[in-house]
This record gives structure tokens, C-alpha cells and sequence, in this order.
């Protein structure tokens, strides 16, 4: 069949516009009701993803900075018990008379508590600041990953595939909160060495009604669990009638751990 | 059509019919059913054992500590937190004993006096207060508040310096200023003199408690 150069390139042009238009439209239509709505194989009898959307509360006016917290957590998840590989761990903010700029540490973690480092006529204001897995609403770490390993779920829980993941680490690099690492070749858990580790707020534990190991093991409830889709949850209360901050908000990852008593401009 | 187009067009479908084939052996079958990853993760991670119970599962067998912890001050500290996990031990009680730690190092970590902990937590210094002692001896970890102070709330109209000699008064000379009044049980009847007089002025035995523990915090010399 006859057809110039000119009009051959032209007639691709018009047809791959129209094309990829027609293909994203169909995806966003389909694709959005073919993923959402399905339940998850795998799951417990009765225990619907979609009817679930957690989001965790941190009270920084009740934690005392004991690290039992920390402590559940390595025995729960079997994370390697030396220092620097944590899941969750717990900051101190210290600010001393006459110093604008706070002093932060975390003694390994927390996990075996805090020492008195400054008398208490130094110190102006201190308080304690777990951290974790923020569970974000648009998580860089799941945009990230090559491979497709990292991935949320419909009730709000970015986990990882340990068989999937092949330790890259491009997702530890994007997680502006520094809630990943990477599971040793000595690790505990053999299917998870070498891999990408992080908080999944216990998901084994909340497909079954139970609460993560890290809100168990408060003494003082400075940790709570809350689930946004279900009307009786203390968490809709605590939203409405206390003042909440979440760590950088200004990456846009829209996190939800939110904490009550932080200062947000120094607490990041 | 010329010989060249047709190879071309060849090539393109036996390359895109091999990348093809070679996608549905390498992908698993779940990748993609519920977004970009594999489906049957999320069944691997609701599989997983917990590790740790929660304390009403140590009520089934531990009830009669349960309800004394429940009414105490401690109810809000979990049996695991202090024991570590208890889920293997709901298995198979025998082969898996919890841990179970009385030293005052692990009291300490709570309930060390420190300037970052909100003020109205109870904490002590724990380096100068009743050192060679351990913690459990005067407060009992399941109900941990000291009998002096339940004492005086349940038995109001008892004296206060009765109550202070019939409870724990050994511990409670070692508060008060031993340099000053010169030996245990000078201080202890100069002590007992003083809520005496108190309590002929009409003081409530809660009053009296206020004031003896001020003047022993604050006035008294090494008075923790």
C-alpha cells in the first residue's frame, strides 16, 4: 500500500495519542474497581481489608522512655537484637537552658532506657519521642521499589514481599522517616535475610484482632491504635478533640502516626 | 510488501511472543491481583505466629494474680511487658517458664527519677533510696502501692503514729534523718512525738502524712 513518510508518521502520531489516552482512561475506570474491593486471600476467616484503615496515635506527654516498646517489638518480630537494626525505636529531645537547637539521642534505641545525662536544673524541657513506620498515605518507599516489593495494603499497612524483595535498598534511601533497613544474613528469620525489614504495625497480629507488640507493651499509654473505618474507635475522639502534629509534612508522604505533645518545628 | 518489512515484522512478533511466554513463567500467579505486587504475601503475613499473648490470656490459668493486678496501680502495665513473651508458655506452660526479673536495675528503668519523664509519673532516685534492698520488698509488683498509704485512707480514725509504728516502720527510719536525731529509735519516737502532736491539733491523718513526708523530703538532711 502506498503511504508517504510524512503521512505515515503523522497517522502514528494521531494514533498513539489517541491510544495512550484511551489506555489510561480504561485503567483508571477498571483498574481502580478491579483492585479495591477485593478481599484478600489469605486472610483470617471473617477478617474483611477494606472494612479496616489503621492509623497509630503517639502520646510524647505520657512516654517515659522505658523502651519496653522497643524491647516487644525485637521478641515479636524477631529483629536482630544488637544495636541500629530497629522497627521502633525511642528518641529523647533535651533542650538545656540558654540553647535554642534541642539535643536528641536514642541509646541504643532506647531499649534499655535513657541515662541521666543532664541534672535537672540544666535541663529546660525534655521529653521522649517514639518513633516508627508512619504507614504513609502516599508512600515513597512503595513508588520506589523496581521490583514491586513493597506494597500497601487496603487497610493502610505498607509491607514487604521477603520473597519478592531483592534488597536493593532504593526504598531505605526514599524513606524520609528512616523507618527501613535492611535484615542482615545473620538474621533470625532465615526468609528475611537480606531483604528489606520494617514496622508493619504487627499486621500478623492485627488480622486477628490483636494489638501490635509495641502497644501491648505500654505501660503508659503513650501508644495507640486506632482504626479510622470503625465509628466506635476511641481514635475519631482523640483526633477531634486533641491537637496533632506528624513528622515532615513537608514531603508529602502524608503519614499516619499522628503524635500528640511534639514540638513540630524541632521534632521532625 | 518488501522483504525487509516482513522480516521486521517477524522478528517483532517472535521477540514480543518470547517475552510473552517467558513473563508467565517468571511473574508469579498472584502478582497483580490486588495492585503491583504479589497477592499471596498478605496471606504469608497473616500466617505468621504471634509471638507475644496478652494478659487476659494469663487470666485463664493466672486469675487470682490477675485480679489483683487489675485493681492496683500497675493494671495498665501488661504481664508480658515485665515477663517478656507469653506466647509460647500459653502452649506449653511446663516448657516455656517465664522470665521473671526482681532486680532493681528493672525497676529502675521505669521508675528512675529523670528529667525527661512527664513530672507527675512516680519516679525516685533510685541510686540513694533504699540501696541493699530490693524494690519488691516493700512494693509488691502486682499491687505496688505501699501499705502505709493504704493503711491510713482505710483505717482514717486510727492514729497516725499508729499506723506509722505498725507499718513497714523499719524502712520508714532509715527516711527519716538518722545523722540529726542520733540513733533509729530516737528518731523513730521523735518522729512518732511529732504526728502525735499533730494529731492532737486536729489534723487529719492524711494532713499528718502531707506534712511528715514534706519535711522529710525537703527539710530533713539524706532524707531518700
Amino acid at each position: 500500500m502506498k503511504i508517504t513518510r510524512r503521512n505515515f508518521i503523522k497517522l502514528g502520531a494521531k494514533l498513539s495519542i489517541v491510544g495512550s489516552t484511551m489506555g489510561a482512561v480504561a485503567g483508571r475506570v477498571f483498574a481502580a474497581d478491579i483492585v479495591k474491593g477485593k478481599n484478600a486471600k489469605g486472610l483470617p476467616e471473617g477478617y474483611d481489608w477494606n472494612a479496616h484503615n489503621y492509623v497509630m496515635v503517639i502520646d510524647s506527654t505520657k512516654c517515659i522512655g522505658c523502651g519496653r516498646c522497643v524491647a516487644a517489638c525485637k521478641e515479636e518480630n524477631q529483629v536482630p537484637r544488637e544495636p541500629y537494626y530497629f522497627r521502633t525505636w525511642v528518641e529523647r529531645y533535651i533542650w538545656l537552658r540558654g540553647k535554642e537547637e534541642p539535643k536528641v539521642d536514642s541509646p541504643n534505641g532506647g531499649i534499655d532506657g535513657f541515662p541521666v545525662i543532664y541534672d535537672e536544673t540544666a535541663v529546660e524541657k525534655s521529653y521522649f519521642v517514639p518513633k516508627l513506620c508512619n504507614q504513609c498515605g502516599r508512600p515513597p518507599c512503595v513508588q520506589v521499589c523496581p521490583v514491586g516489593a513493597s506494597y500497601q495494603t487496603n487497610d493502610g499497612v505498607v509491607l514487604i514481599d521477603d520473597q519478592w524483595c531483592i534488597g536493593c535498598s532504593y526504598c531505605v534511601q526514599a524513606c524520609p522517616y528512616g523507618a527501613r533497613y535492611h535484615y542482615p544474613s545473620h538474621g533470625e528469620d532465615v526468609s528475611r535475610r537480606n531483604t528489606i525489614d520494617k514496622c508493619t504495625f504487627c499486621y500478623h497480629r492485627l488480622v486477628k484482632g490483636l494489638k501490635p507488640a509495641c502497644v501491648e507493651a505500654c505501660s503508659v499509654g503513650a501508644r495507640y491504635l486506632g482504626d479510622l473505618k470503625d465509628p466506635g474507635d476511641k481514635i475519631h475522639e482523640i483526633l477531634k478533640e486533641t491537637r496533632v502534629n506528624v513528622l515532615k509534612p513537608v514531603e508529602g508522604t502524608r503519614p499516619r502516626v499522628y503524635y500528640i505533645g511534639t514540638d513540630n518545628k524541632d521534632v521532625r | 510488501m518488501r522483504g525487509y518489512n516482513k522480516k521486521m515484522i517477524l522478528s517483532f512478533a517472535v521477540f514480543i511472543t518470547i517475552f510473552i511466554l517467558i513473563r508467565g513463567i517468571v511473574v508469579p500467579p498472584s502478582f497483580g491481583d490486588y495492585g503491583w505486587y504479589r497477592g499471596d504475601s498478605v496471606g504469608e503475613f497473616a500466617a505468621i505466629e504471634p509471638v507475644y499473648a496478652t494478659s487476659d490470656d494469663c487470666k485463664t490459668c493466672h486469675s487470682d494474680m490477675y485480679n489483683e493486678w487489675i485493681g492496683g496501680e500497675h493494671k495498665t502495665v501488661n504481664c508480658e511487658t515485665c515477663k517478656g513473651p507469653g506466647g509460647e508458655h500459653t502452649k506449653n506452660p511446663g516448657a516455656h517458664e517465664m522470665e521473671i526479673d526482681t532486680s532493681r536495675d528493672f525497676c529502675a528503668l521505669c521508675h528512675n527519677q529523670n528529667p525527661s519523664r512527664p513530672i507527675e509519673f512516680p519516679q525516685k532516685d533510685v541510686s540513694a533510696h533504699n540501696t541493699g534492698q530490693l524494690c519488691i520488698e516493700c512494693h509488691k509488683p502486682h499491687d505496688p502501692h505501699l501499705a502505709w498509704k493504704d493503711f491510713y485512707k482505710r483505717t482514717a480514725h486510727v492514729s497516725a503514729s499508729e499506723i506509722f509504728t505498725s507499718t513497714c516502720a523499719k524502712c520508714h527510719i532509715n527516711m527519716l534523718q538518722l545523722d540529726a536525731f542520733g540513733s533509729e529509735e530516737g528518731a523513730w519516737k521523735k518522729q512518732v512525738n511529732k504526728m502525735n502532736e499533730m494529731f492532737d491539733l486536729g489534723l487529719s491523718n492524711e494532713q499528718i502524712y502531707v506534712v511528715s513526708s514534706y519535711i522529710t523530703e525537703n527539710i530533713t538532711k539524706g532524707s531518700k
